[in-house]
């Protein structure tokens, strides 16, 4: 039976990028793997992993191999600027008893079960590579590369994040996120034994936590609004932090102390973005960030991201025309990605102007989870 | 050869040893037919609980174990990944609780002992079963060797694989589990003390997998077996030569003990887990199934070789009592079959809390005394197939039908 690809290109190897090399392999789709980057890891901190995107590993099969290098958690905790518990919270368990409902990981943990589990199915991975340019004719792509020889697909995905090239080589330059005045911090310290979950805490000023990501680490969180894209140097970020977690007592601001190089940190712009339908322009698709680049309100992006490659895998073992098959991915995927862009961005709206009227963040956090936990 | 026998009991494993002691204990005359062309097996170790080793000792083998056997003082839980102490099964207590000692064996050494017992001059080796003839009167059994037997009554203890098996029930042949194995046996001599604190015998438990260690030969050798949920064994046969880097990246994260345990390993073997679903189809007329030919299980409530060896004695003692060995048989699995699923049904349900993902879940549920690595095995171990070999047994709801 003719299948709508059976060759196909994946540009990018980020979590969704590998997560279809590996559904589209089981399936028996033909794929390789370019990317950019000269190592399929880098350093980086830690990831919440919830329900949903738990479940989109399982499906693709790398969830087991998350979770033990991980730490599973089933509820947070509220506290106020100095530590004091003011609330838990039970998180939905989506996989069942037997499952947390969240993990935190480090995200180079997350690829490198991917990566091995890529390399156990002998998937091809080219590093240090992107496209130069795309042809498209009506039997396929003609694909120049940046390293080595030109080579035909029946379809290329573009998995290749919020900068994406093949986003830029199908709809122009003009769909670049966005910067939403806020910078996002992560910053990988040691775990207390007795930090057992992802503690929030609420400051006069700022909000921040930390969420367990090992039996030995826990990575600190804070967003913080700036008005202005700013450009930091390395050597300034370990002091802003401090800073913005001075107002912090308890075990948060213990682990302040903790932060003493900028290797432990990152410091994100946040950006947000949603390329208007469709995703496709005959076969070139662009998934995953570079389609839908959402801020870290709901900590949902890799969700969708690997939701995306679970679906588009699954749609592409049809026998109806790739046409068909690519319409039938935005009719599934456009409404719940722009779901979570938009809610996650109207979090961060509400969060840079507290005297907006009609704020409702548990609400839109509750309807958003909710409709996130439907199955893809 | 061509040979009429009274009885023949296919296979010279622990089942088929076993059967062949308890017979002869009741004075009933076998012979043994082994394809492999000497005794003994790839070393694996094998726990006895003791209930199993009343039937043992039943069977005229209480010293020849005795000598051999390795006494845990018990297996201590640990979580994979913070070491945290989870649970001690106390075996000493459960030796004092239910009247016989929980051993811990190489399985070479318990094939010798089960072997010692017996006449050599009735176990054949190098006889590989090919095909089955019934007839109305006798079984003909035909060997890959050429060697032709006519048996009045046949005991199938092949094996999870078994001939015999398959002639009566035609493909039901075993499925991967979904669950595949390491095993590595190292020299005790090489290990720190620290390592399996406190009591010589860990049990680590993970995401989808759990990690033995433990002492056999009188505490000379440490045997690793491991277990873990994987979709993905497509080796064509059941055990391969293992990659020790490779098993290791299969516990990643692990507390600093089992870090340093696996840093020991240099060979190691890979299996997969075959089963089949819990069945009635455990022989019928001239021929009876015992051991794993009859019901394979998962090893995690450690009672593989255990209901083997409870089918041997309770098989001799039927055999025993009744003047018809077809009646013997049929009474056999009237009073083996439920007590059997049980136990099948107990190893599944340990593995999946063993496996469980949720660590903190499964902690609390073992503080509170909802759940253990053990599930419920007390109805297991406080068996006694001498006192209970013609009892309808009693199977915990949780585990029946």
């Amino acid at each position: 039976m003719a299948r709508a690809a059976d060759n196909v290109l994946i540009v990018g190897a980020g979590m969704c990028g590998m997560s279809l090399g590996v559904a589209l392999t089981r399936a028996g789709i033909a794929c390789e793997i370019v990317e950019i980057r000269p190592q399929l890891t880098e350093p980086g901190t830690g990831i919440s992993l919830q329900g949903p995107a738990l479940r989109a590993l399982q499906s693709v099969g790398v969830l087991d191999g998350c979770i033990s290098r991980g730490f599973g958690y089933s509820h947070f905790k509220a506290c106020d600027a100095v530590g004091n518990v003011t609330g838990t919270v039970d998180l939905p368990r989506l996989l069942g008893a037997d499952y947390p409902a969240t993990i935190g990981v480090l995200r180079q943990s997350v690829h490198e079960v991917l990566g091995s589990e890529l390399a156990k199915l002998g998937v091809p991975i080219r590093l240090a590579t992107t496209v130069k340019s795309l042809r498209q004719d009506d039997r396929g792509v003609a694909v120049e590369f940046t390293k080595g020889e030109p080579a035909r697909y029946d379809l290329v995905v573009g998995a290749d994040g919020m900068n994406s090239l093949v986003r830029e080589l199908a709809f122009g330059p003009n769909q670049r996120p966005h910067y939403t005045g806020q910078m996002v911090w992560r910053a990988t310290v040691s775990r207390p034994a007795d930090v057992a979950c992802r503690h929030s805490y609420f400051g006069p000023t700022n909000k921040s936590g930390f969420n367990p990501i090992s039996n030995k680490q826990m990575y600190i969180y804070c967003v913080q609004n700036v008005p202005e894209r700013p450009h930091w140097s390395d050597a300034e970020l370990p002091g802003i932090l401090r800073g913005l977690l001075a107002e912090f007592g308890g075990a948060l601001g213990r682990a302040r102390d903790e932060i003493v190089s900028a290797e432990q940190i990152t410091c994100r712009p946040v950006f947000s973005s949603l390329l208007p339908p469709p995703w496709h322009s005959g076969r070139l698709v662009v998934i995953g960030d570079a389609a839908h680049c959402t801020t870290p309100h709901l900590a949902s992006g890799a969700s969708i991201a690997i939701e995306d490659a679970i679906v588009l895998a699954r749609l592409l073992q049809s026998d109806r025309p790739l046409a068909a098959v690519l319409d039938d991915f935005m009719g599934r995927r456009y409404e719940r990605c722009r779901m979570i862009v938009e809610n996650s961005e109207l979090l961060g709206e509400w969060e840079k102007n507290p005297a907006a009227p009609n704020q409702d963040t548990v609400g839109v956090i509750a309807k958003s989870y909710q409709a996130l936990a439907k199955a893809v | 050869m061509a040979a009429n026998v009274r009885i023949a009991i296919v296979g010279g494993g622990l089942a088929g040893l076993a059967t062949a002691n308890a017979l002869k204990t009741f004075g009933i005359a076998a012979e043994v037919f082994e394809q492999a062309p000497q005794l003994g097996e790839i070393g694996a170790a094998v726990n006895t609980s003791p209930q199993a080793v009343k039937a043992l000792q039943a069977i005229g083998l209480d010293e020849a174990i005795a000598a051999i056997g390795h006494r845990s003082p018990g297996m201590y839980t640990r979580n994979m990944q913070t070491g945290e102490f989870l649970e001690f099964n106390d075996r000493f207590k459960l030796a004092e609780r239910y009247g016989a000692p929980y051993y811990s064996f190489h399985r070479a050494d318990l094939l010798d002992a089960l072997a010692s017992g017996l006449d050599r001059s009735a176990i054949h080796l190098g006889h590989r079963l090919a095909a089955v003839e019934e007839g109305s009167e006798r079984i003909g059994l035909v060997f890959d060797n050429g060697a032709r037997v006519a048996a009045e009554y046949v005991i199938g203890a092949d094996g999870v694989r078994s001939v015999l098996r398959h002639a009566l029930y035609g493909d039901d042949n075993p499925t991967y589990t979904g669950q595949m194995v390491w095993r590595a046996l190292l020299d005790a001599a090489d290990l720190s003390p620290d390592i399996l604190e406190p009591a010589g015998h860990t049990q680590w438990v993970g995401p989808g997998c759990h990690f033995l260690a433990y002492h056999i030969r009188r505490g000379k050798l440490v045997n690793i077996v491991t277990q873990q949920d994987t979709d993905k064994w497509v080796a064509e046969g059941w055990s391969t030569p293992g990659d020790p880097q490779e098993m290791r990246a299969s516990f990643p994260n692990p507390e600093p003990r089992l870090e340093k345990l696996l840093s020991l390993v240099t060979k190691c073997s890979k299996w997969g887990l075959f089963t089949r679903p819990l069945t009635q189809n455990w022989g019928c007329g001239r021929i009876q199934l015992v051991g794993d030919a009859a019901h394979a299980m998962l090893p995690n409530a450690g009672q593989g070789a255990c209901q083997a060896f409870e089918d041997s004695y309770v098989l001799g003692r039927w055999l025993d009592a009744c003047g018809d060995p077809a009646e013997a048989f049929a009474n056999f699995r009237r009073v083996r079959i439920p007590r059997v699923h049980g136990v099948q049904r107990l190893s599944l349900s340990n593995a999946r809390f063993k496996h469980m993902r949720d660590a903190a879940a499964q902690k609390q549920s073992i503080a509170t005394g909802t759940g253990s690595v053990h599930g419920n095995s007390h109805w297991v171990w406080a068996y006694d197939p001498v006192m209970e070999w013609d009892k309808e047994p009693a199977v915990p709801t949780a585990y029946a039908a």
